[in-house]
């Protein structure tokens, strides 16, 4: 029996997602995505007392999410401001444990960006003063390359099997509406490996996006949700796990083998199912190669296979693991904070199965996953249609 | 930070950095051995094992009393990513950024020079070289260790 105060998210909106969103800030953008979420719970900005949502500024105390008690016109009963608390898995387990705590009874989660992100170009983690690494020429895209070359070495995991996977989730983006680069397909393994080099093994088309866009989320009690117009979505169960802060030291391949192997234990054994029962996959992908090593680690082909695994539609629509229908971080959006947020609303639009056509039929269960081992840490969360 | 120093010149050969370590007291006695040409790594008292980076306390058994000690300069490549986008501008692309694991054991990064990408090899024998980036910042770089690799046989 579902307990009535199990977390159950009612509510989700995502603003336009594009390269630039011309005359836009970030904190309009939030504005937007925070009143778009409350609106499609069938709720009012009353209703809310709980918050995990960016405050960009300006106005208000710079970063602090208690300045949302002011346009949500009461009290805030529990908030959370940290960057990476205000989306994605991690603000979702967080506020979905607050509601389950008693701490509060509906919150939101939710975060936005527009502009640019530096002045002269420089790589996202190419600028965290990180004395040991950046000098060297260290940012975020190699950090991932690292990993990716240590198991191409010991696995012989092919250029080709990356390509693959970076293919296939643009294709779905070239074909999602809502993508920022929707229509710029169809790509070939062939477009990705001809694409110009960024860190080997990664071309151009194996690396995310960086654009602009927000999003955001409703979670309440299953209690409450029975009263709500949206068909409920469960968060059935979660995990995380941090092997040391991010960037400083390199990401060790025999270490980051078993990166999630925890998190994926303790998430499947709370929500009492297997990773072979997910329906549907919204895994993290800044890089192509990260998809690959998600699903060895969710054990779903041992490790040194997954190159070969997601090959032959595998992560289609209509294969055995679609994954990243929308076009994920590859082809759909990368804002920041707000990618975290965007993989646990295609997930639950998936359980709503409203997604037409790029729906998997009859979905059930999702799994969500954030961040990946160039950055050292995983989270992940199992959401059920209710 | 930026090598603004008019009067400070890269010797030939050398790949310049335009992103500089930010030095700390914690920090500060590896790059004033690094400037004399001395690798030096932190190793704890208590249980004798070396770390990488300095931290406060010994990330393998917690203890606060650790101390500097003489490094061999030598170790191999666990992995490396030739990096084709300038992380930031002004540097010098296509360049190695590399994983090097120590002989004493720590990985730091790194970057590897004086080998051409098309011999870089995963386990390759490499030994430091210290190059002067800025005036009196000399980063510990990478080349492959002579007599060591080659005389393998093939």
């Amino acid at each position: 029996m579902t307990h009535p105060r199990a977390a159950t998210i009612v509510g989700l909106y995502q603003t336009r997602q594009a390269r630039t969103l011309p005359g836009r800030t970030s904190q309009d953008i939030v504005i937007e995505a925070v009143k778009g979420a409350i609106a499609d719970a069938g709720l009012q900005p009353r209703d809310v007392d709980g918050a995990a949502i960016d405050w960009p500024g300006p106005g208000g105390a710079p970063r602090d999410a208690e300045n949302w008690a002011m346009y949500l016109q009461q009290p805030l009963a529990w908030v959370d401001s940290h960057h990476l608390d205000t989306a994605g898995v991690r603000g979702v387990l967080k506020a979905a444990a607050a509601v389950e705590a008693g701490l509060c009874d509906v919150a939101v989660v939710g975060s936005g960006r527009a502009g640019p992100f530096s002045t002269d170009g420089t790589s996202p983690g190419a600028n965290m003063n990180l004395e040991f690494a950046e000098p060297f020429g260290s940012f975020v895209m190699a950090q991932f390359a690292v990993v990716a070359m240590r198991h191409m070495h010991e696995f012989g995991t092919t250029p080709e099997q990356i390509a693959t996977v970076s293919a296939t989730i643009r294709n779905h983006g070239h074909v999602n509406p809502e993508a920022a680069m929707f229509g710029a397909g169809p790509y070939t393994v062939a477009d990705v490996l001809a694409s110009p080099m960024i860190a080997s093994p990664f071309h151009r088309l194996d690396c995310c996006l960086m654009n602009e866009g927000g999003c955001a989320l409703v979670i309440t009690t299953a209690e409450r949700a029975r009263d709500l117009p949206r068909h409920p979505v469960r968060v059935l169960g979660g995990g995380m796990e941090f092997f040391q802060g991010n960037y400083a030291n390199p990401p060790l391949y025999r270490q980051m083998r078993e990166l999630g192997r925890k998190a994926v234990a303790r998430a499947f054994g709370r929500a009492g199912v297997a990773p072979a029962d997910i329906d549907v996959f919204s895994l993290y992908d800044p890089v192509s190669f990260e998809i690959i090593r998600q699903f060895e680690m969710l054990g779903l082909c041992a490790e040194g296979e997954g190159g070969a695994f997601i090959e032959n539609g595998r992560l289609s629509l209509g294969g055995s693991c679609p994954t990243n229908l929308d076009g994920g971080m590859l082809a759909g959006s990368w804002t920041g904070t707000g990618q975290l947020t965007l993989k646990v609303i295609e997930g639950a639009r998936q359980l709503r199965r409203v997604n037409e056509h790029r729906q998997v039929r009859d979905a059930e269960l999702a799994l969500i996953s954030n961040a990946g081992s160039g950055a050292q840490h995983v989270e992940l969360m199992i959401l059920g249609r209710a | 930070m930026n090598t603004n120093d008019d009067e400070f010149a890269l010797a030939p050969g050398v790949m310049p950095t335009p992103t500089l370590p930010s030095i700390s007291t914690l920090t500060r006695p590896f790059w004033d051995a690094a400037a004399e040409g001395r690798y030096i790594l932190p190793r704890c008292n208590a249980c004798g094992r070396h770390f990488f980076r300095p931290e406060v306390a010994c990330p393998h058994c917690f203890a606060i009393d650790w101390a500097w000690v003489p490094a061999s300069g030598h170790g191999t490549l666990y992995s490396y990513s030739i990096v084709h986008k300038a992380p930031a501008p002004g540097f010098a692309v296509p360049l190695v950024l590399a994983v090097v694991e120590l002989a004493e054991g720590p990985c730091v990064w790194s970057n590897v020079v004086g080998c051409a990408h098309a011999d870089l090899r995963i386990g390759m024998p490499l030994q430091v070289r210290f190059e002067e980036v800025s005036r009196g910042i000399h980063l510990p770089r990478f080349e492959p260790r002579d007599g060591v690799w080659d005389a393998r046989p093939s």
